[in-house]
């Protein structure tokens, strides 16, 4: 199928897929480095439990590399993953509200987490604007998005990081467009209060 | 008494209502009011128009110019379709009519503008925390994935060279493994 030389790297999403569809192995491992950052990223956002993140993004790879050839159409690969993610996503929360909750000896202490009274005091020096953001800052929203409802997070985070449109989320998340427009529009007036005094 | 003639009067009454005059002359204004009907409506308009013009200066002095600015901004059902849409509409979800409403708003009015800016910054910075999030993955999950699922090392990673991170690695391993062995063995 292919030869040792193919540039890979240089390869389109649709063309790995493709690839990979085809018993590529070499396409598929690109594939999945590919995405692997960006399904890391969106568990960081939904899941509260930072320890859970890494499992949770191994297990989707796991369930995409698998699946991988139920795709009907290439072309929907991202709207596809964001499926196995969220349903990923959903399964945790059954399996969370089912067993006790319990607390990770890693997490840092709780009077320096991001909802504490400091964290509360605008900064007037601050000015985000300039340059890049922070990495405090990008604790901060990370946090503030997950303790979001988890309907709320999922839209907003599959509209604002995965770019789907109301019509894909509608159809991931087995809802109406009404339902998402409205979700997505509330997620970011809570949020724009929650950051009030950061951004 | 100094009888005034009705042209005289009506030329004071405007100093009459603003009680501008010598206490003679008031005296003397009010005199004819009382006989001259013809002078008296004239007083009765112009003292309406009077009490009308200070009722509306009390009334805007006593409110901050801003706040009703402000308030004629946000009190309205433009704005308030604006709120409600502004969210679908940056996000290109709104149909073409909508959308020309949502741009209008923001262009008449200057809070419906600041909102706008607000939440275009507003997913500016989300989108950077993202980017940041991403880049927080250091391993490389792909091979251990595939492996799992095509048991160990597959006949193409064979042909793979190993990378120097790897590489690394297996040595680190080895020397852990020699190192165990050996406090085993004392």
């Amino acid at each position: 199928m292919s030869s040792q030389n193919t540039p890979y790297k240089t390869m389109t999403q649709l063309e790995l897929v493709t690839l990979a569809q085809n018993d590529d192995l070499k396409a598929l491992e690109e594939l999945l480095r590919t995405e692997q950052k960006n399904i890391f990223a969106t568990f960081s956002y939904l899941s509260n439990k930072r320890e859970d993140v890494f499992d949770l993004t191994q297990e989707a790879m796991l369930k995409i590399a698998k699946n991988l050839k139920k795709l009907k159409e290439p072309k929907n690969f991202k709207s596809w993953i964001n499926k196995i993610v969220t349903n990923l996503f959903y399964d945790e929360l059954r399996k969370c509200s089912k067993r006790p909750d319990t607390l990770s000896i890693d997490d840092e202490n709780d009077t320096c987490g991001a909802h504490s009274i400091i964290n509360s005091i605008p900064d007037t020096k601050c000015k985000p604007n300039e340059k890049c953001i922070s990495l405090e800052m990008e604790e901060i929203i990370r946090a503030e998005i997950s303790n979001l409802p988890g309907q709320f997070k999922i839209a907003i985070v599959l509209r604002e990081f995965q770019g789907l449109s109301y019509e894909e989320i509608a159809e991931i998340t087995k809802s109406s467009i009404g339902t998402v427009k409205s979700r997505i529009s509330r997620a970011r007036s809570k949020l724009q209060d929650g950051l009030r005094n950061y951004i | 008494m100094q009888n005034l003639d009705c042209g005289q009067v009506i030329a004071l009454l405007t100093f009459y209502i603003d009680s501008k005059l010598t206490p003679k002359l008031m005296k003397d204004i009010e005199y004819h009011l009382n006989t001259c009907s013809f002078c008296r409506n004239k007083y009765m308009q112009l003292k309406k128009i009077y009490d009308n013009y200070a009722d509306i200066k009390a009334k805007i002095e006593n409110r901050d110019d801003e706040f009703l600015y402000c308030e004629s901004n946000y009190n309205n059902l433009q704005y308030q379709y604006f709120k409600e849409n502004l969210s679908a509409y940056i996000d290109n979800e709104l149909n073409i009519k909508d959308n020309l409403r949502i741009k209008k708003t923001a262009i008449i009015n200057p809070n419906a503008r600041i909102e706008l800016e607000n939440i275009i910054f507003f997913r500016k910075t989300l989108q950077d925390a993202y980017n940041k999030t991403k880049e927080n993955l250091k391993q490389d999950f792909s091979g251990n994935v595939i492996c799992k699922i095509y048991d160990c090392l597959p006949k193409y990673r064979k042909s793979n060279k190993l990378s120097l991170q790897n590489k690394i690695k297996i040595i680190i391993n080895k020397i852990f493994k020699i190192n165990k062995n050996f406090e085993y063995n004392k």
